[in-house]
């Protein structure tokens, strides 16, 4: 009985969809538009949340100590540090290693750091911050408690950096979300006229059906169905295009030498995403019929 | 099957198509509705079927009170009612078949068992060789027949027919008004709306009589299928 109603009811709709094919292959195209551009913003703002943790992980915090600091009291220093539980990983920059890591990154100038009569460097900490402990206001307060730790002289971390780049991120996610939202509701309202096109076509129809004595839902379903089907549809081809065009440009964005994207693989959504893009299409398909119908359609 | 108390309907801006009517019809009577174009007899079966709603008065219909009923439960009395429109109300774009099966589907019936329905009733009412021609295809008596096929293909308890031979010859007519007898006979409820005198030859078992909106009689015959017909006042 059931999937004989199921099946009365998706021929019903495949017959709607048919007789305003061009309306409907628009409809459908629009979703599916609408539907790639949500998704790209979704993939941009996975993307950039990615390299931003990546990024984050690797954001050291110097902590440099005092000129002649005495041995016994640097290790006092050190264990102090170890004591934060942000901490994860501290290890111990002399002066010399200073030096050394800085003729490595600028090796023509070499002779510069060989001509100086003293190491100009103090020695430091280098700190590695356990994952999720990398947040402006964390860090902030973090180097605030370093900094007071006796013999300690002076904290440093890429603080301009990290607040900058956070705040692009927040910027650039409320726009998404912004613009997003927009494109939601006018896809629903697109789908809404198409489907109010078709049961206008089928006015006199519905009149006959009603005088047979189909009830309300018996004569909504089908158009129920019809949007469902080009939400559906719209998903299919949006994931079809996704995938296709993320095969082709993913590739070629990672050899490129300007983006700083060795360390991040770009994401293509991943599974649940794609579930979540044919369940919203058919939603918005589901919500711009039912809004189609709903001042039409009343029992007379 | 059905009573009006006192029932109204008046048009706007002010016209009483339908005045104080006070009517009862039994389960299985064959009434006939009857009086001059204008009178107010596709009123009386629009408020019948609820297709329209009183301005005034109670309308019963095998124990539903229609004005007061849920909108939910119209639908299932229609399912039980076969209306004859007097503009046949068809689908001009879908064949007669499926015009005559509109009613079957909305009742989830198997295909199958469909089909088997709808050709009876289409050989019944002559039109086997035209299933598959479009209403605007068919002559007025053709589309009139479609009309009454897709009435009576779902057994209803109650057929209302509107002028349901006015495009037919007296051979047709003959067979249509014999076809409504035989329904009768199977117990359900036929009431025919006519100007038509000539159909009183089919012995009603009441007669209604309406002008300008008011019942201005009902007779009821006082022998049940007997050969002559006695209208009797009983206002
Ligand atoms: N929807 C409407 N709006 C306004 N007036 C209407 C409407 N329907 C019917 N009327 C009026 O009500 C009166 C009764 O109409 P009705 O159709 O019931 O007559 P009838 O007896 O069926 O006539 P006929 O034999 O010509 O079919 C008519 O004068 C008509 O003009
Ligand atoms: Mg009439």
């Amino acid at each position: 009985m059931i999937i004989r109603k199921l099946v009365y009811f998706t021929a019903k709709a495949i017959q709607n969809i048919r007789q305003f094919l061009l309306i409907n292959l628009i409809t459908v195209g629009i979703i599916s538009l609408s539907l790639i551009v949500l998704s790209s913003f979704l993939m941009i703002s996975l993307t950039l949340q990615k390299y931003l943790d990546t990024w984050k992980r690797q954001v050291p915090v110097a902590v440099y100590i005092k000129d002649g600091l005495p041995p016994d009291e640097t290790t006092a220093v050190r264990q102090k540090i170890m004591n934060f539980h942000e901490v994860e990983e501290v290890s111990f920059i002399s002066p010399e290693e200073a030096i050394r890591s800085l003729q490595e990154i600028f090796p023509g100038q070499a002779h510069v750091f060989g001509s100086l009569k003293e190491n100009p460097l103090p020695a430091s900490f280098e700190i590695r911050l356990k994952v999720g402990y990398q947040s402006p206001e964390r860090l902030r307060t973090l180097a605030g408690n370093l900094e007071r730790i006796p013999g300690v002289d002076e904290v440093e971390y890429a603080k301009d950096w990290i607040e900058g780049y956070e705040s692009f991120f927040n910027f650039v996610n409320t726009v998404a979300w912004t613009i997003g939202t927009i494109i939601v509701f006018a896809t629903i309202f697109i789908v809404s006229n198409t489907i109010r096109l078709t049961v206008y076509a089928r006015r006199e129809e519905i009149e006959i059906m009603k005088l047979v004595g189909a009830s309300n839902l018996f004569i909504r379903i089908p158009f129920l169905f019809e949007g469902i089907v080009q939400g559906l549809l719209g998903a299919v081809l949006a994931l079809i295009a996704l995938y296709g065009s993320f095969r082709l440009c993913a590739g070629w964005l990672v050899h490129q030498s300007f983006l700083p994207l060795q360390y991040v693989q770009i994401s293509f959504l991943p599974l649940n995403y794609g579930l979540f893009i044919l369940i919203g299409g058919m939603a918005t398909g589901l919500l711009g019929s039912f809004f189609a119908l709903g001042r039409y359609l009343r029992v007379s | 099957m059905i009573q009006m108390f006192h029932v109204y309907k008046i048009y706007p801006p002010n016209y009483r198509a339908v005045a104080d009517a006070n009517l009862k019809i039994d389960k299985g009577e064959f009434v006939f509705v009857i009086g001059p174009s204008g009178a107010g007899k596709t009123t009386l079966l629009k408020l019948i079927f609820g297709a329209e709603p009183p301005t005034k008065g109670q309308i019963i219909v095998d124990g539903i009170n229609t004005v007061r009923a849920k909108t939910s439960t119209i639908p299932l009395l229609r399912r039980r009612v076969g209306f004859v429109f007097q503009d046949f109300k068809l689908l001009n774009h879908r064949s007669v078949y499926d015009n005559v099966a509109l009613a079957l589907e909305v009742l989830g019936l198997k295909k199958k068992l469909i089909r088997k329905r709808v050709l009876q009733v289409l050989k019944q009412v002559g039109l086997l060789n035209r299933i598959n021609a479009i209403p605007p295809a068919l002559s007025g008596g053709e589309q009139q027949r479609v009309a009454i096929a897709r009435a009576i293909v779902n057994d209803p308890i109650l057929l209302l027919a509107d002028e349901p031979t006015g495009n037919l010859d007296a051979d047709i007519t003959k067979e249509i008004m014999k076809l409504f007898k035989v329904i009768n006979s199977w117990g359900t409820t036929v009431v025919i709306a006519t100007h038509n005198k000539n159909l009183l030859s089919y012995h009603p078992t009441k007669l209604i009589v309406l002008k300008k909106g008011s019942v201005q009689g009902v007779f009821v015959s006082s022998h049940k299928n007997s050969g002559s017909f006695v209208p009797q006042n009983v206002q």
